[in-house]
């Protein structure tokens, strides 16, 4: 699907409705015209602009594609849509009120 | 400076040095922006956009608030889609304890001709539903609004280019280049070397690195702060609350609160967000230059969240990041020419408020510049106003 079949510059374009972040449904097309409206070069940058990476799934479903979509446009990834603690989704009401000391982890 | 358009060199590309370049540009200068890493890859963009009164001291730190509220209101038809939106903020009591500082802050405010309000029990959870039932009450500002920070960066940035701005992303300044007591320009970390006749430093919480080799001392520490992000899902309320116990501090009155909230600096803010989650905050310690978020503080601020919104206790959290505020040691930024160095502005040390000041920042500075009688006094900004807290760092 989408970037997910394109190796380099040579392989066939993408279609611009192609999603390549499905929990945010942000589409190749939009990246491309986010990228174009603000000049952006830095993949961390069109994350944040376009919330794609930033969805339930932390990136783990679309990082592969937005990082191959970032090297066909001469971008460094790396670092990029490194994974935020709590590296899992955690319910609030796990953290009781009254526990005075927080675990680490 | 004058008969023919000045070359400024702006260092920082965050959002005060957006602003800076964004002022400058539209009024015809010259101006080139350098950022060593990636455009807001700095504190703008590990941040929330609040661009706020409610929390300023009656004065005039408000007034310089207000007048950047208003500012940014001009701009935004101007900038494109930012996320802007004026939806007031509001500031929940944790106890009865608090109410007579609070109506005291709020009298403080309507006698400086703000439109502060005190809202009784009643009103209060008439527009907070989701607050916990004893909550005794709450400020209101009406005229608080918000934005996306790093969209707010990228749009003054577009605009700048188009009005002949350049920007350079990846370029670290090596060192600010003085000539007989003016500034000449930059040198890059590459061996480029911009020349030109004012240079702007906006370097956030970097200012001082950036400044030390000139023999300029400037107190402007890390102050970090973490927020914590929820999935989509159930929302509590759709206005921006805050608690108001973090101003207790400022009529010097302790805060009754657990150990971590007290040791992590911890105060309620919560703000639903466009795409349909919401944001937690928030922190405030000194722990050097790290961001990486740091569980327990994350911990901490969920659970002063759930004293305030027992029902969300069935949301659910995604992320948590950390940045680090430009703080100074009156919490009033650093916004002016520095003494002795003929073409040379400072504008940071902005703290929690870098977004909403960013507007008046750019402002000043354009005036500065330009000689053009700035819309408030500057003698509250001066660079040189530290003397004692730099000779006790030195
Ligand atoms: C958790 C948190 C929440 C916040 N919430 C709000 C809020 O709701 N409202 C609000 O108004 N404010 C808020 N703030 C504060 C706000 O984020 C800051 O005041 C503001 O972002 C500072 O902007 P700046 O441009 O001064 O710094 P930065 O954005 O850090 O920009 C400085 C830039 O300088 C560059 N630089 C450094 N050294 C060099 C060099 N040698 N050469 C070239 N470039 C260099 C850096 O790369 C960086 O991009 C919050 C802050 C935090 C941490
Ligand atoms: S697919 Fe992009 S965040 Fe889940």
């Amino acid at each position: 699907m989408g970037v997910a079949g394109a190796r380099g510059p040579e392989a066939a374009a993408p279609a611009v409705d192609a999603v390549i972040c499905r929990c945010e449904a942000v589409a190749l097309g939009a990246l491309v015209a986010a990228r174009n409206a603000w000049a952006i070069d830095d993949l961390r940058q069109l994350k944040l602009l376009t919330r794609a990476g930033m969805g339930m799934c932390q990136g783990r479903v679309c990082q592969p594609l937005l990082e191959s979509l970032a090297r066909s446009w001469g971008w460094d990834p790396s670092g990029a849509l490194a994974a935020r603690p709590p590296t899992r989704p955690w319910a609030m009401g796990q953290v009781l009120p009254e526990s005075s000391e927080p675990e680490h982890g | 400076m004058t008969g023919r358009a000045p070359q400024v060199v702006v260092v920082g590309a965050g959002v005060i040095g957006a602003a800076v370049t964004y002022v400058l540009s539209s009024a015809g200068v010259r101006v080139t922006l350098v950022d060593r890493g990636p455009l807001g890859g700095g504190t703008s963009s590990r941040c929330d956009g609040n661009v706020l009164v409610i929390d300023k001291d009656p004065g005039y730190q408000a007034e310089m608030a207000m007048l950047s509220q208003n500012l940014l209101r001009e701009w935004a038809g101007d900038l494109g889609d930012i996320e802007y939106r004026r939806p007031g903020s509001y500031l929940a009591l944790a106890g009865e304890d608090e109410e007579e500082p609070a109506r005291a802050w709020v009298d403080a405010q309507c006698r400086e001709g703000l439109a502060f309000r005190y809202l009784e029990y009643e009103e209060t959870h008439r527009v907070m539903p989701d607050l916990a039932a004893d909550v005794p009450g709450s400020v209101y500002s009406p005229t608080d609004s918000t934005l996306n920070p790093l969209a707010y960066v990228a749009a003054l940035l577009a605009k700048s280019r188009h009005r002949g701005a350049q920007v350079r992303a990846r370029s670290p300044v090596a060192e600010i280049r003085v000539e007989q007591g003016r500034a000449a320009g930059v040198g890059l970390a590459d061996g480029t070397a911009l020349v030109a006749d004012a240079v702007v430093v906006a370097a956030g919480v970097w200012t001082p690195a950036v400044l030390a080799p000139l023999g300029v001392r400037l107190p402007i520490r890390p102050r970090r702060g973490h927020l914590v992000v929820s999935t989509k899902g159930p929302r509590y309320g759709d206005v921006k609350v805050m608690e108001f116990g973090y101003l207790m501090a400022k009529f010097g009155r302790e805060r009754v609160v657990p150990p971590d909230v007290e040791r992590f600096g911890v105060a309620l803010v919560y703000e639903p967000t466009r795409a349909g989650n919401f944001v937690l905050g928030s922190s405030r310690e000194f722990a050097g230059m790290d961001t990486e978020p740091d569980p327990a503080v994350l911990h901490a601020i969920v659970k002063r969240a759930l004293r305030f919104y027992p029902g969300m206790a069935r949301a659910t959290v995604l992320r948590g990041f950390a940045g680090l505020r430009p703080w100074t040691p009156d919490h009033v930024p650093v916004v002016g020419p520095v003494p002795g160095v003929e073409g040379l502005y400072v504008a940071a040390g902005h703290e929690g408020d870098g977004i909403g000041l960013a507007a008046v920042t750019g402002r000043l500075i354009g005036d500065f510049i330009l000689e053009r009688t700035p819309p408030l006094p500057v003698a509250p900004l001066a660079v040189g106003r530290f003397q004692e807290e730099t000779a006790e760092w030195a």
